[in-house]
């Protein structure tokens, strides 16, 4: 699977979170490890990680650790037109249904 | 329960809260849009478009279809179809463009319509049955590019006006809160705005033949009054010997009222004729302030007759123009002289003219019934009139002052009244620009 659809899944979720959470859901997605916000407004990030899903992964656990089962949920609904597409193999673990 | 557990607890609510309120945001600031979209179109076809692109693109819908309901025929005809790129590289040439003959062979839409309730498919080919359509549905599920339907109906009133189809990767059961608000409210929002279209079209078609059928009336009338004017006139001028006196006067009464008839068919004329744009004007150079001078001229037995007092005055200066000279004289100066004579019972009209700054300032002042507050809003609008002036002026037309303005400002030009109110008399103005 290709890292343009994880990087875009990733943006979708940050964004999402944004909208519950204002700008925290960047300064909280700053500080996974192996993901790099390039530029906020525009909404880019590089995931540097040999495996990328697990990057969002950890972004995902990043925000259920501050704000509970509930902000897991909304990353899932972020993204979920995205992986209604993708074989079970290739979603992220925590995106699984 | 410790104060780290307490402090959890409270995040985490306030996190469930927050989320509701962006949910709720979301939903409005969608529905914003689309009311935005319904707000600036006009057109039926585009404001389809519109909403179905942004709707699509919003959600990542597959699929977005409105058509129309023919009750008569029993068929929906497409006002668009919006599809993803994906689904658009497998879709047929022409399906967007076909719509669905009668729908009683189609059990999906006919529950729509019967039912007027939201009716939900897994199967694509329920909806797009037709046999060419086959490979092209086979292909989109295939690839589960689309999981599921959902159809609602349009609907104003008792009647369903068209059907809105959406198409989408995910079943029902997948659908997020905010997806399943969003398009609750929506659907009501897209009846709303294409019915406000739909009226707005059938208005302008209305209007439209009204306009047609009023011009092609006035035409002809006007035809009958012209042959009425030439017989009345040759009685009066004598062309035929021996005629009774009782006669030569009566001719000379309806050749009066034939005159008027006229007039007043004239500005109908060339109040459709402005409208529809097909009037066209002389421009040439002209000497505003003789064109003036003569119509004060011609009126001035009018007013001595009416026992009022007609002046001039003229500041000096040079009153080359260039402009349609016959329409500024006949619907604007003339009609401005006539109303104000007409309106006047007793004291003066008073006309003067002055140029500044390559700008001709005509100005008409009277002593006589003035202008209320509450018709001023109306008294340049097509067949607009003061609610009083027909007790003065039998004659008005409502017509005079529209085509005032519509030929003033044909010249760059503006015409303006002011009065006091009632009985306080009026001044109208109109500054024409000489170039």
């Amino acid at each position: 699977m290709s890292t343009d659809l994880l990087q875009e899944m990733t943006v979708k979720i940050i964004r999402e979170q944004e909208l519950v959470i204002g700008p925290l859901a960047w300064i909280e997605a700053a500080k996974v490890t192996g993901l790099q916000v390039i530029d906020q407004r525009a909404g880019t990030v590089l995931l540097n990680d040999a495996d990328p899903k697990s990057i969002i992964d950890r972004l995902i656990a990043q925000y259920e650790k501050l704000f509970g089962r509930a902000s897991h949920e909304v990353s899932r609904d972020a993204v979920r037109s995205i992986i209604a597409n993708m074989s079970p193999e290739e979603v992220p673990s925590s995106l699984r249904m | 329960m410790t104060p780290e557990e307490q402090l959890r607890i409270t995040n985490e609510n306030l996190y469930k809260h927050s989320h509701e309120l962006a949910v709720k945001n979301k939903v409005l600031s969608f529905l914003g849009k689309l009311y935005e979209i319904s707000v600036l179109t006009l057109n039926q076809k585009t404001l389809a478009e519109q909403v179905a692109f942004a709707i699509q693109a919003e959600f990542d819908f597959e699929i977005v279809g409105i058509f129309i309901y023919d009750k008569s025929t029993n068929s929906l005809t497409p006002l668009t179809v919006a599809v993803s790129e994906r689904v658009h590289a497998l879709m047929p040439v022409d399906f967007a463009q076909n719509g669905f003959g009668n729908i009683a062979k189609n059990q999906f839409l006919n529950m729509i319509v019967t039912k007027r309730a939201m009716h939900y498919s897994e199967l694509l080919e329920s909806i797009w049955s037709k046999a060419e359509y086959k490979d092209f549905t086979r292909n989109v599920e295939n690839e589960k590019f689309v999981r599921s339907s959902l159809g609602y109906p349009l609907i104003i009133g008792d009647e369903v006006i068209g059907v809105a189809i959406v198409s989408l990767n995910r079943t029902y059961g997948d659908l997020i809160e905010y997806e399943r608000d969003s398009i609750k409210s929506f659907m009501n929002l897209i009846s709303i705005a294409i019915n406000r279209v739909m009226l707005y079209e059938q208005l302008a078609i209305a209007n439209q033949k009204q306009e047609s059928l009023l011009h092609f009336i006035t035409h002809e009338v006007k035809g009958y009054l012209t042959k009425n004017k030439a017989v009345f006139a040759s009685v009066v001028e004598g062309d035929f010997k021996d005629m009774p006196q009782i006669f030569t006067d009566l001719a000379k009464r309806a050749l009066e009222d034939t005159d008027k008839g006229v007039a007043t068919v004239r500005d109908l004329l060339d109040s459709s004729n402005l409208k529809k744009g097909t009037t066209e004007y002389q421009m040439e150079s002209f000497d505003f302030k003789v064109l003036v001078e003569e119509a004060v001229v011609g009126f001035t037995q009018q007013a001595i007759s009416r026992g009022l007092s007609l002046s001039l005055d003229v500041a000096p200066g040079i009153y080359t123009c260039v402009g349609d000279h016959a329409k500024l004289e006949r619907h604007v100066i003339r009609n401005l002289i006539d109303n104000s004579l007409k309106y006047t019972q007793e004291g003066s009209v008073s006309v003067s003219l002055s140029i500044s700054d390559d700008c001709v300032h005509f100005c008409i002042k009277d002593t006589g019934v003035g202008i209320d507050p509450s018709d001023r809003s109306h008294l340049f609008t097509e067949g607009g009139k003061g609610k009083d002036s027909m007790k003065i002026n039998v004659e008005s037309t409502g017509y005079g002052l529209f085509i005032a303005k519509v030929v003033v400002e044909a010249h760059r030009g503006k015409i303006w009244v002011e009065s006091d109110g009632k009985d306080t008399g009026s001044s109208f103005f109109v500054d024409i620009p000489t170039h």
